[in-house]
């Protein structure tokens, strides 16, 4: 009996199925009190909805990250499943509010590199670098920075998805992990350039 | 220590104002006066481009991702997905708050009458005995591995001609391997160079690529280091195929390192 291979694509929307899973168990049971089981209905439907308006091309122009945009399916769904058990539940929509005002600006990135006053090719192989290691990021630091840079979550949303005690907690992880890029940095471009 | 904290704490306040220029939420005024700080202070400035190199890398990585992801939605109908979602939740979560350890007991103090104690001593040295052999076993068996396969790939090193900085120092590292020299020093070495090697952007130590893999997963395995050799081979098969000889060599490593 030979086991069925998982096809590239299966492999994709497993891993990232599984990181959204652990994230999003976390974040719904402490900002909406949900349970697991009601979790899990959350992020079924969540799943089939984000393939559905992937396929219909409703996500054509899409500008935020896949992860940030699901997240948002499952938090309305979640609001759903509040509203039809009768639940008055306190719940702070500050998460939404700040993802939809904290997009990070292309330009603004630009202006910041731009100090450094580089050739062309010279910033570009510095990109390449920087890609390699952001692609390798170890744990917690792949979590937060990416939650943090790329889903434009709060301060507040990380450390209930990830458990921290505190936003706090989170803001000097993450710094150390800035940090920490910053050194891998430097020593992987004396070692290249 | 405590100068340290100060700075950390600095940075993490500038930080913030670093965030609120990324995001287009200072006013006019603000920006240039962000822009002014800039050209003063060297810290701020390397702080700043720190970020937004970051920032730039993670989104243009994240880009190329969701790019993958939504191609892959896209192939795949919508049994698969909810397959793939009920799997996915069906999958142990550790629950809140809890970590990888059980949970502590209160200790319970057992009074032993020394008969006991004497047959439960001799028995935890016989199962001592029993577990060093065994490690002392699986100890031979990788460290033989490494050595059996450190020597079997027709390396590429040392041509002859003109050698460049990095041929020769890729050489002298894979022959430390070989030769069992200096290994936990020249491992460290390979993995940083492994890492390198393996970049997208071509530098001098890709083209040893082969050489430099080849070496460190050997070398992990002479240093009975499993673990960190099937990670090394697992990326040496993605990148080297199967008709290819190292690709060939590898699968081969992989298949005995799996059967042991």
């Amino acid at each position: 009996m030979t086991a069925k291979i998982p096809s590239f694509s299966e492999r994709q929307l497993n891993e990232f199925a599984e990181k959204e899973w652990g994230k999003t168990l976390s974040f719904l049971r402490k900002q909406f009190g949900l349970s697991e089981d009601d979790c899990k209905d959350v992020f079924q439907e969540a799943f089939i909805t984000l393939h559905n308006n992937i396929v219909s091309g409703k996500l054509d122009n899409l500008t935020s990250s896949l992860s940030t945009y699901f997240n948002g399916i499952c938090r309305n769904k979640a609001y759903e499943i509040i509203r039809k058990n009768g639940k008055s539940v306190q719940v702070e929509d500050e998460v939404s509010l700040d993802v939809l005002n904290a997009e990070i600006q292309a330009d603004k990135i630009d202006a910041l590199i731009g100090l450094e006053n580089e050739s062309t090719s010279f910033v570009e192989r510095k990109e390449a670098l920087v890609r390699q290691i952001v692609r390798e990021l170890p744990a917690p630091c792949n979590e937060l920075l990416w939650g943090f840079f790329r889903d434009n979550f709060s301060m507040k949303t990380l450390a209930q998805m990830f458990n921290y005690s505190s936003e706090n907690s989170v803001k000097v992880t993450k710094h150390r992990c800035q940090n920490k890029f910053r050194d891998r940095f430097n020593e992987l471009k004396d070692q290249l350039f | 220590m405590e100068r340290n904290m100060d700075r950390n704490d600095i940075e993490i306040q500038q930080e913030e104002r670093i965030m609120s220029f990324l995001r287009g939420k200072m006013s006019e005024t603000e920006e240039t006066e962000f822009m002014n700080d800039l050209k003063k202070d060297a810290g701020l400035k390397s702080q700043a481009i720190n970020i937004a190199r970051l920032a730039k890398g993670i989104s243009q990585v994240g880009n190329e991702n969701d790019k993958v992801l939504k191609e892959s939605l896209m192939s795949s109908d919508e049994l698969a997905i909810r397959n793939i979602a009920e799997h996915v939740t069906a999958l142990e979560q550790q629950p809140e708050g809890a970590t990888s350890q059980p949970p502590k007991e209160k200790a319970k103090v057992i009074k032993l009458k020394r008969e006991y104690a004497t047959i439960l001593s001799i028995a935890a040295s016989v199962l001592l005995v029993v577990y060093l052999g065994f490690t002392y076993y699986n100890y031979n068996k990788t460290t033989s591995l490494g050595d059996q396969f450190a020597m079997t790939h027709e390396t590429s090193i040392a041509r002859g001609g003109e050698s460049t900085k990095a041929e020769v120092e890729v050489g002298e590292l894979v022959n430390n391997v070989y030769n069992n020299k200096d290994l936990n020093k020249t491992l460290k070495r390979l993995a940083v160079l492994w890492e390198v090697s393996t970049m997208e952007i071509y530098n001098d130590y890709s083209e040893y690529a082969p050489e430099i893999g080849w070496a460190l997963a050997t070398g992990y395995l002479k240093d009975n280091n499993r673990d960190d050799a099937r990670v090394i081979l697992e990326k040496m098969a993605m990148l080297y195929d199967e008709d290819d000889a190292m690709g060939k060599k590898v699968r081969e490593l992989q298949e005995k390192i799996t059967k042991q």
